[in-house]
């Protein structure tokens, strides 16, 4: 059994599902859990979703006395913060403790892992979670070179300057990658002497927080819990009617706190370091790494 | 409002010191030792100044403290109300001193004079309004009430908004201001729900006919706390059943992060409980008049 933790703004199911494409271990077979990564449309369905999967016959094994991987890589996806929103979660850790046959992989944003320990003690049955290691400023120029090779050279001073940006950078993201990249595109510039097709970069900050009111902290929490959601999600979640909550996702849209992609909002990663203390300050939980 | 509230007091304060110890500095002209200093223009200028100052700071630390409190975060904003009535009590001990210093020779035996003359002077005319500064500043140390602070006293229930050197300003929930002298709290119970602490318990009721799931009521309850994202989970959810005549009772206590979304929390609660319990068809009481009557009897002879 093995639970990998993330920060909410770093999605760890293409992480998993990427290492688990190249797995080809004879001993033992690897299977998803659930055939999709998002959560059904209809609220009210979110909890089933788990609790059908687990209710039928697990994946078997190569052969009968053989173990089985199962990978459930986005496990924030399979709750809502709801009365019986989190049904399939607590069927997920029957489940998961009668059947100790296989080998659990589950992948998990901190924060939902906070709630579900709150309100499950989902840590007390899943002891095991592993942190994401935090990335460094060596790993993340490697991992950007590809799409830097375009920058103006470095100066004179160039290649400690460099070196220093980019720790800079792994600090300023606290080791998130995405995070990091967006601090890093941010920090984009258009260099003066190099005319207008040749970008250099500037020392990275993170943005300020626009000014909260209590709706929008409460919105940006639940965000920061689920991950990624759709706008009935969030409305479902908080007891709202949808025409209630529109005006502050709209507001919070137009301020770049938050983006929207194929119809789920989330917390856009360059603002989460402030947001993370902004929440703390405002007596909310937090489950920063 | 609670700013003319709160300089009244002092203006008192200083009338009844220039009453009182007037007539015993003229007596005091005969003996070597006069009470009254010289009043000089310099002195007088120096007073007026030195009031309007203090006037002035009290008005400024009100407006500055009430803003800073609602821009900062949550963590911080009582921090700053508290914070309050110790600087204003500073403001009028350095300006009361120094005026004392100005008019008056504080020698011992006219420091003995003078006690003992204001001491009966007030201990006879003004005994209630002692009282009230009195209770006023034992309660900023035992801490019975703080600014911020979510209050009953007597019939009164509200958040305390100002503390003065006489009484406590409280804002009900229907947004009326109520002033209740410091002096109640020798004689009356002050119940205080969160104590200078940002959360409060909220207690929620609903109630049953006999023959409901109660186990199914306790779930939904707890999953309603739960899933309510106003609810402090690093604080207890626990909820309590009770039998009556007519019905079953339950009580959900749980603790809203900010005790000012008290009454939009429960009704958050209750709105979640109620759309699983329409779900879950379970039977509120239907208690027949006799049985209403057979309970007000009861609780009307366990009353003593």
């Amino acid at each position: 059994m093995l639970i990998v933790l993330s920060r909410p703004v770093e999605p760890i199911a293409p992480l998993i599902e990427a290492v688990l494409s190249g797995w080809n271990d004879p001993a033992m077979a690897g299977h998803a859990l659930l055939p999709c990564r998002k959560r059904p449309v209809d609220p009210e369905a979110v909890p089933l979703m788990l609790k059908a999967v687990l209710e039928g016959s697990l994946p078997p094994g190569r052969c009968d006395d053989e173990k089985a991987l199962l990978s459930l890589p986005n496990l924030e996806q399979c709750f809502l913060r709801s009365i019986d929103g989190w049904g399939g979660i607590d069927r997920l850790r029957q489940v998961a403790l009668e059947r100790r046959d296989r080998f659990w992989l589950l992948g998990c944003n901190s924060w939902a892992w906070k709630f579900l320990d709150h309100v499950s003690q989902i840590s007390s049955y899943f002891p095991e979670a592993r942190i994401l290691p935090a990335v460094e400023g060596a790993a993340l120029r490697d991992w950007l070179a590809p799409v830097a090779t375009d920058l103006a050279p470095a100066g004179s001073a160039g290649q400690e300057a460099d070196a220093e940006l980019w720790c800079q950078l792994a600090e300023l993201g606290a080791g998130c990658s995405r995070i990091a990249a967006e601090l890093w595109v941010r920090g984009l510039r258009l260099d003066p002497d190099g005319g207008s097709q040749t970008l250099r970069q500037v020392r990275p900050s993170l943005p300020d927080l626009p000014s909260l009111i209590d709706d929008d902290r409460y919105l940006l929490h639940s965000l920061l819990i689920h991950g990624t959601m759709r706008r009935n999600h969030l409305a479902f979640g908080l007891g709202l009617p949808s025409h209630r909550l529109q005006p502050r996702i709209q507001w919070l849209l137009g301020e770049g706190l938050i983006t929207e992609s194929a119809g789920e909002l989330s917390v856009r990663p360059s603002h989460y370091p402030c947001l993370v203390k902004e929440l703390a300050s405002n007596n909310f939980f937090t489950g920063d790494l | 409002m609670g700013y003319l509230s709160l300089t009244r007091p002092r203006w008192l304060l200083l009338l009844i010191l220039a009453a009182v110890i007037l007539p015993g500095a003229v007596q005091a002209e005969t003996t070597k030792q006069r009470i009254l200093a010289d009043v000089t223009l310099g002195k007088s200028i120096g007073a007026v100044v030195a009031v309007v100052l203090a006037y002035g700071s009290i008005f400024l630390i009100e407006q500055l403290t009430a803003w800073l409190s609602e821009k900062v975060a949550r963590r911080y904003r009582l921090l700053i109300k508290q914070s309050v009535p110790f600087l204003k009590g500073l403001i009028l001990i350095i300006t009361v001193s120094y005026l004392l210093d100005q008019f008056l020779n504080l020698t011992q035996n006219n420091l003995l004079a003078l006690t003992g003359t204001l001491a009966v002077a007030l201990g006879f005319a003004f005994k209630d309004y002692v009282s009230s500064i009195i209770a006023g500043v034992v309660s900023l140390f035992e801490a019975s009430y703080r600014v911020g602070d979510r209050v009953r006293i007597g019939d009164h229930y509200g958040e305390v908004v100002g503390y003065g050197l006489r009484s406590v300003q409280l804002v009900t929930p229907d947004d009326n201001n109520v002033t209740i002298p410091h002096n109640l709290l020798w004689t009356d119970p002050i119940s205080n729900a969160n104590s200078g602490n940002l959360e409060a318990q909220v207690a929620t009721d609903v109630f049953f006919d006999h023959k409901v799931d109660a186990d199914l009521v306790v779930e939904i309850l707890y999953q309603a706390a739960y899933s309510s994202q106003y609810t402090q989970l690093r604080l207890p959810v626990l909820v309590v059943m009770e039998e009556h005549l007519w019905g079953s009772q339950f009580k959900l206590r749980a603790y809203p992060m900010d005790a000012r979304d008290e009454f939009v929390y429960r009704t958050d609660l209750l709105m979640r409980a109620k759309r699983a319990f329409a779900l879950h068809g379970l039977a509120y009481p239907n208690p027949s008049p006799a049985l209403f009557q057979q309970a007000n009897q009861r609780s009307c002879e366990d009353q003593p």
